[in-house]
């Protein structure tokens, strides 16, 4: 079962994948299924009850019919959310993978932080684990390939680089991107709804602080939004 | 008010309920009940609501002591329970009096026990349910397993209820899984190798259960993007391993997704003893 739906002027193709579980993919392949997701889950229509996006797939766990489905999306009023910008606080640690990062870069860490500082990266994507987020926008210099065996991170609010991707571990995990930084500020709030403060297409600009730095800031327990009021 | 204190902490042992909604797409899986239909008979069989907060066990039990008087009912897998050194029946209610304890041992049958408690516990949500979900340390009482010297409370409800479940399954006897083809169930090379023996790995945890067989030749693919998964997809690694995903898992994974087990046959599947051979059946 399968279906054509028109929401703002965009075709999609609608099927059913299972009972309960529908997967929409968009005509053209550089539209944010993200951005989408994120417009239905903040306008809670009834009768969506998760949605799970990737680049190519999005996938919305729903009890309705696919008739009612497409209805709800196509009623869909998507509105232009105002982008916001956002600055989280980095300690670079010696610690980090460096060896790896030099080995795919040729750059020195010195040398990688300035240029990654340069950079403003946007939020893309969000999830496989609580709360990571993938941004995007890395500049080709400074792409280092994920590891084969992933390694143990214990630290929360971990900054690493995947392939052509940054990213955010807010909690501990195992994990499978090259470690270069970690923030004093907790990005994921497991009590709120939503319990992360970025939204998708927002920019993030990151700030090297010393370790002295980052030990004062999380003595203030901080989140990120309070960072940034 | 009952106090629960745990005594001895069993391998897995957390607070689950139907599990939580809305937050996949944070990376925040629904967790939850891995064999739905035993909790809810526990439930059930105390007066809770059926889809009310549970102990769940894996492979083996707890110990635990009761303050006062409780209305329990225990189903899912024989785990030898005992009160005080005697033996108890599972599925049907059972009266604790003050001051008791409550034992398990080992699995001999199914690997998941259920044990419902009457009454209203109090467990603070967390985006909605108490499901403990070890991944994001949410859920139960503090995010993890269950602990020695952890206290559960609950407050009592009436009336009471006394009930014998005669429709008890028999886990031991479960010889296939059925599952649907998968939206990359085309990745699969040579249907005949489904035909073959399966068993649940050990490693297996409440994310994810890899699956022991002969190799399965599964199609090349460098470009495949990682794709939504849910409870109870199949996923084949290119090494030609069978993982199943569980409750807790990650929503999205770059493994191609060959099949898909339902809710009703992800229970029984969660059940599976790690030895316990299994055929994969494909239904349309």
């Amino acid at each position: 079962m399968s279906s054509s739906v028109k929401i703002n002027n965009r075709k999609f193709q609608l099927s059913k994948f299972i009972k309960g579980h529908f997967v929409l993919e968009s005509d053209s392949a550089d539209y944010s299924l993200s951005k989408l997701a994120q417009a239905i889950q903040r306008k809670k229509i009834k009768g969506i009850e998760d949605l799970v996006a990737t680049r190519e797939q999005l996938l919305i766990i729903s009890p309705l019919k696919l008739k009612k489905l497409k209805k709800s999306l196509e009623d869909l009023e998507l509105s232009h959310d105002n982008k916001l910008s956002w600055e989280i606080p980095i300690h670079f640690f010696e610690e980090a993978d460096w060896a790896r990062v030099a080995e795919h870069s040729g750059l020195s860490r010195k040398q990688f932080i300035d240029k990654f500082l340069a950079q403003k990266l946007q939020v893309e994507m969000f999830g496989f684990i609580p709360g990571f987020i993938y941004l995007e926008g890395l500049d080709k210099s400074l792409m280092v390939p994920r590891k084969e065996n992933p390694s143990l991170n214990q630290n929360a609010n971990v900054l690493a680089i995947g392939g052509s991707y940054a990213g955010i571990y807010s909690l501990p995990s195992s994990a499978g991107w090259n470690i270069i930084g970690q923030s004093p500020i907790d990005i994921l709030s497991l009590n709120h709804n939503p319990p992360l403060p970025f939204s998708i297409g927002d920019d993030i600009i990151f700030k090297s602080i010393s370790s002295k730095e980052y030990d004062k800031l999380k003595n203030r327990v901080l989140n990120i939004k309070t960072y940034n009021a | 008010m009952l106090k629960i204190q745990v005594l001895k902490a069993g391998v897995f042992s957390t607070v689950q309920d139907a599990g939580r909604k809305g937050m996949m797409f944070y990376g925040i899986s629904r967790s939850g009940f891995l064999d739905f239909h035993s909790a809810q008979v526990a439930n059930i069989l105390v007066g809770n609501k059926k889809n009310a907060s549970c102990i769940e066990m894996i492979n083996l039990g707890i110990q635990l002591h009761f303050s006062d008087k409780a209305t329990i009912a225990i189903t899912g897998a024989d785990m030898s329970p005992q009160i005080d050194g005697s033996d108890i029946s599972n599925y049907e209610t059972i009266e604790i009096s003050a001051g008791s304890t409550l034992s398990f041992k080992g699995a001999s049958s199914g690997s998941v026990v259920y044990l419902a408690i009457k009454g209203k516990w109090q467990i603070d949500k967390v985006l909605s349910s108490v499901s403990t979900y070890t991944s994001a340390r949410i859920g139960g009482l503090t995010g993890s397993t269950l602990k020695k010297d952890d206290v559960i409370i609950i407050k009592e409800s009436h009336p009471e209820i006394f009930m014998k479940w005669h429709d008890i399954p028999d886990f031991d006897n479960i010889k296939e899984i059925k599952f649907r083809k998968g939206p990359e169930w085309n990745y699969f090379l040579n249907q005949k190798q489904l035909h073959q023996p399966f068993s649940k790995d050990a490693s297996g945890n409440r994310m994810a259960a890899p699956l022991n067989s002969d190799i399965v030749e599964i199609k090349d693919d460098p470009h495949f993007k990682s794709k939504p998964i849910i409870p109870g997809m199949i996923q084949c690694t290119p090494s030609g391993r069978l993982i199943v995903i569980l409750q807790d898992g990650q929503t999205t994974g770059g493994y191609p997704r060959i099949g898909f087990i339902s809710k009703n046959q992800l229970a029984l599947f969660n059940q599976l003893r790690p030895s316990q051979k299994f055929n994969l059946k494909l239904i349309d």
